[in-house]
C-alpha cells in the first residue's frame, strides 16, 4: 500500500466548498497523486472534547484501517492533523504519517513541484491567524509563515500576539455548538482589541475551517456596529491565487 | 431537566448578560492593557524572572510531592514556637478549630483570603454572633454590596466608582462624590475604628515556609498588616499547597507571584512565624507585646492530597494565583467572573470540581473553557490547562454531567447518536 490521503475533515466539504476547491487545485497544479475518501467520517475529535474516549475510540480504530492504506495523509483541518498524532496513539489507533496541509505545501514548494517562478503578485494586506490546535497544540508555526512570505506582491501585517501566545478566534472545544454569539464576539474582539486589525488589511488568512467560519462571524459582528471590509481566506487559496495570477 | 442542564442554563444566561454590559466590557478591556503594561514594565526591569519561574516551577513540583510532611513540619514548628496549627481534613474541621478560638460575638476582621471562603467562614461566623468585616478595598466593597468577586486579585474590578459611592453614602450617611481618593479615604477612616476594636484577625497566605511555620502575605494596602498585627488572635487559614521548604522557597513565590501579577515591588511583604512576644524585663518571655498574643495556622486539606496524587491535576495546585492568565484568557475579558464559579476560567474549572462549587458547578466552566492553551503560554507555573480541561470532561461524561446541549451540538456536527 502506498499513496497520499487527502483527509478533507467534516467542515471543508460540509461548509466551505470554495476553500476546498481551491487546495485541489494547488495539488493537482504540482501534480501530486492523491486519494479522497467518498466515505470519510468524523475524525473522532469533537467526542474527544466532549469527554467520551470511549465513542472516540470506537472511530479511531474503524478510521485506523482506512488512513492505513496510505502511506501518508494530509489534512487541511488542525483538528483532525491534531487527533491522527496526537490521540490516535493514545486510543491504540496506528497512524501512517500524518501532515498538515501547510506543511504539505510547503514541502512541495521546497522540492520546487510549486515554484517560486511560477507565483505571481497577489497583492493583498493580509494577517495571519495562527489556529490554536495547529500552533500551541501542534507546533506548527513557520510553514504558513515560509509560504506566505514567497507569495509576490503579498504584504504582512503582524498584529500584537503571535505563534504561542496568539489569541484564539474562539471557534474551537465546542463553544459554537452550543452558544455561536459568545463565539463571535470572542473573534470580533479579538481582531479588534487584541490583533488590532488596520483599516486598510483586506484579508486575514489561516489554516483552520473552523477558524475561518468562526473568524468570518466575528466580522459580521463587528459590522453590525461598523460595516468592515476583511476577507478571510484559507492559506491555500492564497497560493491558488498566487498561482491563477487572480485574486478571488 | 436534570440538574445540570438547569444550572447550565442559569450558568449561560448570566454569562450572556454579561457580555451585554457595556461598562463591564470597559472596565475589564482597561484592566487588561493596564495589567500588560505593568507587567511588561515589570519584567523589562527584572527579566531574569522568567528563570526564576522555571527554579519556582522545581520547587512547587517537590512541594506537592510531599505536601502532607511538609504540613507536618510546618505544624512541629508553629508549635514548637508557641502557636497553634492544625491540618485540617475537611472544611468542617477548620469550622470547628476557628469555632474553638473565636469567641462568639467576636469583632472579626480579614485580609483577602480566597481559601477562606471555601469554609462559608463569614457566613459562619455571623451565625455565632460576630461581626465580620472585610478590610482589603475591593472584597471591602464586594462584601458591602452582597455581591461576589469577579477577579482573583481585583475583587471589585466590575464595580465603577459612581456605584461605590452611592454605596458608601448610605453607609456612612453622608454624601460622598464619585472620587476615587475621598472614597479610599472614608474606607481608611471606616476601618480604623474596626482594627482597634477587633478581637481577632483572619488572613490568607502567598506561602508557608515549613522550615520555620512562617506565612508570607503579599499586599499593596497595608490593611494585612494591620490584620495581622493589631487583635489578640491572629487566624491564617491556607491551602496545603501553600506550603514550602524554606524560607528562600517562600520569598522565590513572593517575587515570581508579584512580578506576575504586574508589580515591580508590591508594598508591603508581611512575614509571621510566632506570637509577638517580649523578654526583655529579666529576660522572661511575654506573649502578645505589641502584637497578637495567638497565633493560628489553619491547613486546610480539602480535596488538595487527592489532587496531589493524580498526575494531571495536581498541575493545578502549583497555582500562585497571580491571576495573569484570566487578563490573558480570551473569553474573561467578555464575562468576567461569570465564567466561574469561585474560582474562574479553565484553571477555575478543575479547583471549582475539588474545593468549593462541587463538579455540577464545574461542568458548564469546563465546556466553556476554549482549551486554546493561551493561558499556559502566559503561566509563570506552565500549568497545562487544557490537558486538566479535557480530563475533566471525561469524568463529567462518565458521571453522565454533559450538559445536554454540548451533547446535541456534538451530534449535529459528528452525525454520531451519542449513547
Amino acid at each position: 500500500m502506498g499513496g497520499v490521503l487527502l483527509w478533507r475533515g467534516c467542515t471543508y466539504p460540509a461548509k466551505l466548498v470554495e476553500e476546498l476547491e481551491a487546495l485541489l487545485r494547488v495539488l493537482n497544479h504540482a501534480k501530486v497523486d492523491f486519494s479522497i475518501l467518498e466515505d470519510e467520517k468524523c475524525c473522532g475529535y469533537p467526542l474527544i472534547l466532549l469527554g467520551r474516549r470511549d465513542l472516540a475510540k470506537e472511530i479511531a480504530e474503524e478510521n485506523s484501517k482506512k488512513l492505513n492504506k496510505y502511506s501518508l495523509v494530509i489534512t487541511p483541518c488542525p483538528a483532525c492533523f491534531r487527533m491522527f498524532s496526537q490521540f490516535y496513539p493514545t486510543l491504540g489507533a496506528k497512524t501512517p504519517e500524518i501532515m498538515h496541509v501547510s506543511q504539505f505545501l510547503h514541502k512541495l514548494m521546497q522540492e520546487k513541484r510549486i515554484d517560486a517562478s511560477e507565483l505571481k503578485p497577489v497583492k493583498l494586506k493580509v494577517m495571519y491567524h495562527d489556529p490554536c490546535e495547529l500552533g500551541r497544540h501542534m507546533g506548527v508555526y513557520e510553514e504558513p509563515r515560509k509560504i506566505l512570505a514567497e507569495i509576490p506582491g503579498l504584504s504582512l501585517y503582524e498584529q500584537r500576539f503571535v505563534r504561542e501566545k496568539s489569541v484564539c478566534c474562539g471557534g474551537g472545544s465546542l463553544l459554537p455548538v452550543y452558544t455561536s454569539s459568545l463565539s463571535a464576539m470572542v473573534a470580533a474582539r479579538k481582531l479588534l482589541e487584541e490583533d488590532r486589525i488596520p483599516e486598510d488589511l483586506d484579508a486575514i488568512v489561516t489554516t483552520c475551517p473552523q477558524c475561518i467560519l468562526n473568524i468570518r462571524q466575528g466580522i459580521r459582528w463587528i459590522s453590525e456596529e461598523k460595516p468592515i471590509n476583511v476577507r478571510v481566506y484559507n492559506l491555500a487559496q492564497i497560493l491558488d491565487m498566487s498561482l491563477r495570477g487572480e485574486i478571488q | 431537566m436534570s440538574e445540570v442542564d438547569a444550572i447550565f442554563e442559569k450558568y449561560l444566561e448570566n454569562l450572556w448578560d454579561a457580555t451585554q454590559d457595556d461598562f463591564l466590557r470597559l472596565a475589564l478591556s482597561r484592566a487588561v492593557e493596564s495589567y500588560r503594561r505593568n507587567r511588561n514594565n515589570a519584567f523589562k526591569r527584572y527579566p531574569y524572572i522568567v528563570e526564576k519561574a522555571k527554579q519556582l516551577r522545581k520547587i512547587k513540583e517537590y512541594s506537592i510531592d510531599h505536601m502532607e510532611e511538609l504540613a507536618k513540619e510546618t505544624k512541629d514548628i508553629v508549635e514548637e514556637l508557641k502557636g497553634n496549627c492544625i491540618i485540617a481534613k475537611t472544611p468542617e474541621d477548620a469550622i470547628k478549630y476557628i469555632n474553638e478560638v473565636v469567641d462568639e460575638g467576636s469583632l472579626v476582621i480579614k485580609s483577602k483570603s480566597i481559601t477562606s471562603e471555601e469554609l462559608h467562614i463569614n457566613q459562619h461566623l455571623e451565625e455565632r454572633g460576630c461581626t465580620v468585616y472585610e478590610t482589603d478595598l475591593g472584597e471591602f466593597i464586594i462584601q458591602q454590596l452582597k455581591s461576589r468577586p469577579m477577579h482573583i486579585l481585583s475583587p471589585a474590578i466590575h464595580v465603577p466608582r459612581e456605584k461605590v459611592a452611592e454605596l458608601l453614602s448610605k453607609m456612612l450617611g453622608k454624601q460622598l462624590p464619585p472620587d476615587i481618593p475621598t472614597l479610599v479615604g472614608e474606607v481608611k477612616r471606616f476601618l480604623r475604628q474596626v482594627y482597634f476594636k477587633a478581637d481577632v484577625g483572619i488572613s490568607g497566605a502567598n506561602a508557608i515556609a515549613a522550615e520555620t511555620g512562617t506565612t508570607f502575605i503579599i499586599e499593596n494596602e497595608g490593611n494585612a498588616k494591620l490584620v495581622t498585627g493589631l487583635p489578640k488572635k491572629h487566624i491564617v487559614i491556607a491551602g496545603l499547597e501553600k506550603v514550602v521548604p524554606t524560607l528562600q522557597d517562600a520569598m522565590l513565590v513572593v517575587e515570581v507571584a508579584s512580578r506576575y501579577a504586574n508589580y515591580k515591588a508590591p508594598s508591603y511583604v508581611n512575614l509571621i512565624s510566632c506570637p509577638s512576644k517580649t523578654g526583655d524585663i529579666e529576660k522572661q518571655v511575654v506573649y502578645g507585646a505589641h502584637g497578637p498574643s495567638e497565633y493560628h495556622v489553619v491547613l486546610l486539606d480539602n480535596n488538595r492530597t487527592k489532587m496531589a496524587k493524580d498526575p494531571v491535576y495536581k498541575q493545578a495546585l502549583y497555582c500562585l494565583r497571580c491571576g495573569g492568565c484570566l487578563y490573558e484568557c480570551p473569553i474573561y475579558p467578555l464575562t468576567a467572573g461569570h465564567f466561574g464559579y469561585l474560582y474562574m476560567a479553565g484553571l477555575g474549572a478543575i479547583l471549582t470540581r475539588f474545593l468549593i462549587g462541587g463538579i455540577e458547578n464545574a461542568a458548564p466552566i469546563a465546556y466553556t473553557c476554549l482549551m486554546c492553551g493561551r493561558c499556559k503560554a502566559h503561566c509563570p507555573m506552565e500549568i497545562d490547562v487544557p490537558e486538566m480541561v479535557l480530563k475533566l470532561r471525561q469524568e463529567l461524561a462518565e458521571a453522565g454531567l454533559t450538559p445536554s446541549w454540548v451533547k446535541e451540538g456534538v451530534e449535529a456536527i459528528t452525525g454520531i447518536k451519542i449513547r
